[in-house]
């Protein structure tokens, strides 16, 4: 086996873990919400949780930008000069973690992913579609249609079985 | 009742790839996935945390609560939460976007799967069956042809 090909197995077992780890996560964040009884404060922990975690990360890994005067100072151009929903990525991250919180224990955790995942699938199209966002165009056509449909035929088969 | 939550979880899902798109812009403007992602977590604890106290009327009470629960369910879903977020910021140039979330996506069902079958963490079981299997994979089919298309 090729050096390349090795790795690439590699970053496939990553990510394959990493998924692995994500429907977990909603359990744990579950668990909490029956401990505090609110989804609210339990998304809050788990928010809290994730930035300190995010903060030493980039400690780690982007100290030397970070110190940089060069970057610093930049940095009030990336806050003035930029469009406000710029910083509003993490309330949609809020919107949903509470609500799968919430949703999982009722509904399943099978069906709470492929839910996400069709209504991810749809918007992502409309974006393509309409190149929001600043992301290039890629029009709507009849085999990406066909996709949802698929996705929409497996959530049927997935809730009523 | 169950519509109404199935409506709240296709929505729900709606946020992602719309998240996805401000904090790829945020990246590109702070120069580093690792500092648009603390920055989206900084305001999400700080929109979550003005929604709690507004929403709770025990706030107080309910923090209290926080100390008699075990390390792992404090601190379990924060981590692995980051750790998703982090492999697919490595993943994507790597395997290129469809490939991310195919094989994160088969990570994704495996683990549903298990929960579910097995009622762990308090799920109500729902074993896998037939037509389960054939809807996972028709949803498997779709992703793969609007990737592809």
């Amino acid at each position: 086996m090729t050096n390349k090909s090795s790795y690439l197995i590699l970053y496939m077992l990553l990510g394959l873990f990493a998924g692995m780890l994500s429907p977990i996560q909603t359990s744990i964040n579950s668990e909490l919400r029956n401990a505090v009884h609110s989804p609210f404060i339990a998304s809050l922990v788990s928010f809290l949780v994730g930035t300190i975690a995010l903060i030493l990360l980039v400690l780690i890994i982007e100290h030397r930008r970070l110190f940089d005067k060069n970057v610093l100072g930049k940095g009030k151009i990336v806050i003035s000069g930029n469009p406000w929903w710029l910083w509003i990525g993490g309330i949609l991250g809020v919107i949903f973690v509470t609500s799968n919180i919430f949703l999982l224990p009722i509904i399943g955790a099978a069906l709470t992913v492929v839910l996400a995942l069709c209504g991810q699938m749809v918007i992502a199209l409309i974006i393509d579609h309409f190149g929001w966002f600043g992301v290039p165009k890629h029009q709507i056509n009849i085999q990406r249609i066909f996709g949802i449909i698929l996705m929409v035929a497996g959530i049927f088969l997935i809730q009523h079985f | 009742m169950i519509s109404l939550l199935l409506i709240a979880g296709f929505f729900s899902g709606m946020t992602i790839p719309i998240q996805t798109s401000i904090n790829s812009r945020l990246g590109l403007q702070v120069k580093s996935p690792y500092i648009a992602s603390a920055i989206s977590f900084l305001v999400g604890t700080l929109v979550l945390l003005i929604v709690s106290f507004l929403a709770e009327p025990h706030f107080a009470s309910d923090i209290g609560l926080l100390s008699s629960i075990p390390w792992w369910i404090l601190i379990g879903g924060g981590c692995l939460g980051v750790f998703y977020l982090t492999s697919n910021i490595l993943l994507l140039p790597r395997l290129g976007s469809a490939l991310t979330v195919v094989v994160t996506l088969l990570g994704q069902m495996i683990m549903a799967i298990s929960i579910d079958q097995f009622g762990w963490f308090h799920v109500p079981i729902h074993e896998l069956n037939g037509p389960r299997m054939i809807g996972i994979l028709l949803m498997f089919v779709g992703v793969y042809v609007i990737k592809k298309y």
